[in-house]
C-alpha cells in the first residue's frame, strides 16, 4: 500500500500531480509545471516535501564508534549543529546507500536515508548493532522538509524564533517556526549555495508548510515536485541511488563520493574500507582496473532529446552510457543573476571509460538519432547566492 | 482526477490523442489538451521533413517532455505540406496552446474517406472519460 506524507492533503488540494514514488503518494509537479518550478527554486526558492525518505535517530555512550565502524565519512568530525555527506558501503566497497548524517547535539545523530533502501538499510544496521547504541527509525515521528533556493534565507528568518544557524553549508542547530520546536540545518540536493532541511514533528508538518507556502509565495518561493527535484539534483551533478550509485558498482565510481569517504589512516578500520582504498588507489594511479568505469558530467552541444540509457560514443567507438539524463530548464544570467528568459538543454550523468578526459567531445545516441556533446566538469557553478548555468554552444570547456 | 480535459467540438480526433481540422484542401494536426497534460512539460520537437509522405496512424513526429517520448501518429494518410516550426524555439506552445500556437504539421493530399475512421469530440470525450 502506498504511503502517506504529513503533507498528502496539501499536496492534493494545492492540485499536485500524485504518483507512487518509492512507496509514497508524492506530487511529480503541481500546478505550474516541472519547468517553472525548477526555475523558480533557481531563481527564488522551492519548498519540497522529503518526509517519505528514511530517518533513523542514534543516541547512545557507544553512537559515535559505531557510527565510524559502519559509515563511510568520519563523524568524529562532526560537532553538535554539523552535519556531513557520507555512504553506507558493503564490505566490498559497493555502495549500500548514500546519506546523510546530522549531529544534533552531542551524543544523539540522525541518520537521513533513500526511501527506497530505507528498510534494507534499517535490517543492516540493525544487524550490526552493538551495545551501547540506542537505534530508532523516527521515520514516522518526524517529518522532513525542504526550503531551497536565493531566498529560502530570507524566508526562513522571517519566520523563525531563534537566529539563524551560522552561515555555512551543514551547520544546522534547533530552532522554532509557528511555535513548533524543530531541528534546522544549511543542506539540501538541489546544489543551491542557500538551502535549508527542516524536520518538524510528523503531526506538525503541514502547520509549518502551509507558513512557508504564504510567507514564500509574495517572494516567488513555490512548492516543488518529485520532477523538478530530480532535475535540479541533475543539474548541480549530483548523484542518486539506482542511477549513478548501484548494489553491484563501486562506490568510487561517483564522484562525489569522495566527499562522503574518508580515509585517513588515523581513522581505523570500517566497514568497505580496505575494497575502498582499492579503489582510491585505481584512481589515483590511473590504472583503473578496480574501476573501469566512472561517472562524468556531459552536456549536449545541440537541441534534441537524451535520456537514461542512452549510449556514448567517441569517434563512433563505444565509451558508455547515460545513468541519468533530460532536458533541463536554465535562466540567461544578467548582471550576475537570473534575468527574465530562459532556455532548456539536454544534460546528463554518465558512466564512461575511466580513462576519459573533460573536454572530450562524444556521440550520444538517443532514438536512432545521434546528439553532439562534450564531457564537463560541472553544468552550474556557484554565483554569490546563485547557482549559474555553465553555457557550452561557445565552445567553453 | 475525474476532469475531463478539452475538447473542442468540429475536430476529429484519434485514440492516440491526435487532433485534426480540416481547412480547405488542408488537415492541420496537433496533440490533444489531454495528451499534453500527461506528458509534462514539453521540451523537444521532432518535426517531420516538409514533403514526407506518412500513413494514417503511422508514426510522424515525435514530442519529448520532461517525463517521457510520445510518437505522433498522423490521423490521416497524406503528405506533410508545412511543420510548425515555431515549436523548435518554442515547445511549450503545446502546452500553452494546443489547439491553436501549438499546432504540429499540415497534412495535404489526403483521403477524405478516412476521416471516418477518426472520433468526433462527443466519441473523444467519452473514450476520455472511460479512461479515467
Amino acid at each position: 500500500m502506498t504511503a502517506k506524507t504529513p503533507l498528502y492533503d496539501w499536496h492534493a488540494r494545492a492540485g499536485g500531480k500524485l504518483v507512487d514514488f518509492a512507496g509514497w503518494w508524492l506530487p511529480v509537479s503541481y500546478q505550474a509545471g516541472q519547468i517553472a518550478e525548477h526555475l523558480a527554486t533557481r531563481k527564488h526558492g522551492g519548498l519540497f516535501d522529503i518526509s517519505h525518505m528514511g530517518r533513523f535517530a542514534v543516541r547512545g555512550p557507544q553512537a559515535l564508534p559505531w557510527l565510524s565502524a559502519l559509515l563511510t565519512n568520519d563523524p568524529r568530525k562532526l560537532t553538535p549543529g554539523k552535519a556531513q555527506y557520507t555512504l553506507i558501503s558493503d564490505p566490498a566497497g559497493r555502495p549500500l546507500d548514500d546519506a546523510y548524517l546530522y549531529q544534533q547535539k552531542s551524543g544523539q545523530y540522525l541518520l537521513v536515508v533513500n526511501a527506497a533502501n530505507r528498510a534494507r538499510d534499517l535490517q543492516w544496521l540493525q544487524e550490526h548493532l552493538s551495545g551501547g547504541v540506542e537505534f530508532e527509525d523516527h521515520s514516522a515521528r518526524l517529518a522532513m522538509l525542504a526550503v531551497q533556493g536565493p531566498d529560502s534565507e530570507q524566508l526562513l528568518a522571517s519566520l523563525l524564533a531563534e537566529p539563524l544557524p551560522p552561515p555555512g553549508r551543514n551547520h544546522g542547530g534547533f530552532n522554532r517556526l509557528g511555535g513548533v520546536e524543530m531541528y534546522l540545518s544549511r543542506t539540501g540536493y538541489t546544489g543551491e549555495p542557500l538551502s535549508f532541511e527542516l524536520f518538524p514533528p510528523w503531526d506538525r508538518a503541514e502547520a509549518v508548510w502551509e507558513k512557508l507556502a504564504q510567507a514564500g509565495a509574495p517572494l516567488g518561493v513555490m512548492p516543488v515536485g518529485l520532477g523538478a527535484r530530480d532535475t535540479l539534483r541533475l543539474e548541480a551533478c549530483l548523484p542518486l541511488y539506482g542511477h549513478e550509485y548501484q548494489a553491484d558498482r563501486p562506490v568510487m565510481a561517483v564522484p562525489t563520493a569522495r566527499l562522503g569517504v574518508d580515509l585517513n589512516p588515523e581513522r581505523g578500520e570500517f566497514m568497505g574500507r580496505r575494497a575502498l582504498e582499492a579503489q582510491a588507489r585505481a584512481l589515483a594511479s590511473g590504472e583503473f582496473d578496480e574501476l573501469p568505469q566512472r561517472v562524468f558530467a556531459v552536456a549536449a552541444l545541440a537541441k534534441g532529446m537524451m535520456r537514461e540509457g542512452s549510449e556514448v560514443l567517441a569517434g563512433g567507438e563505444p565509451l558508455g552510457e547515460l545513468t541519468s539524463a533530460t532536458t533541463i530548464p536554465a535562466w540567461r544570467f544578467e548582471g550576475g543573476r537570473p534575468g527574465g528568459e530562459h532556455y532548456v538543454r539536454p544534460l546528463g550523468l554518465a558512466l564512461l571509460d575511466s580513462g576519459t578526459l573533460v573536454g572530450r567531445e562524444v556521440e550520444i545516441i538517443y532514438r536512432k538519432r545521434t546528439l553532439p556533446g562534450r564531457v564537463v566538469k560541472a553544468f552550474t557553478r556557484p554565483a554569490g547566492r546563485y547557482l549559474e548555468p555553465i553555457e557550452f554552444d561557445g565552445g567553453e570547456k | 482526477m475525474s476532469e475531463v480535459k478539452k475538447a473542442p467540438e468540429g475536430l476529429y480526433y484519434t485514440k492516440e490523442h491526435e487532433w485534426l481540422r480540416v481547412e480547405g484542401d488542408l488537415a492541420v494536426v496537433g496533440l490533444t489538451d489531454f495528451a499534453q497534460d500527461q506528458l509534462g512539460d514539453i521540451t523537444y520537437v521532432e518535426l517531420p521533413e516538409p514533403e514526407s509522405e506518412v500513413e494514417q496512424m503511422g508514426e510522424m513526429c515525435v514530442v519529448e517532455s520532461v517525463k517521457t517520448a510520445a510518437d505522433v501518429y498522423a490521423p490521416l494518410s497524406g503528405v506533410v505540406v508545412e511543420v510548425n516550426s515555431a515549436l523548435g524555439d518554442a515547445p511549450e506552445l503545446i502546452n500553452q496552446d494546443c489547439y491553436g500556437a501549438g499546432w504540429l504539421v499540415k497534412l495535404g493530399d489526403f483521403d477524405r474517406a478516412e476521416l471516418e475512421n477518426l472520433m468526433d469530440a462527443a466519441a473523444y470525450r467519452l473514450l476520455m472519460a472511460e479512461g479515467e
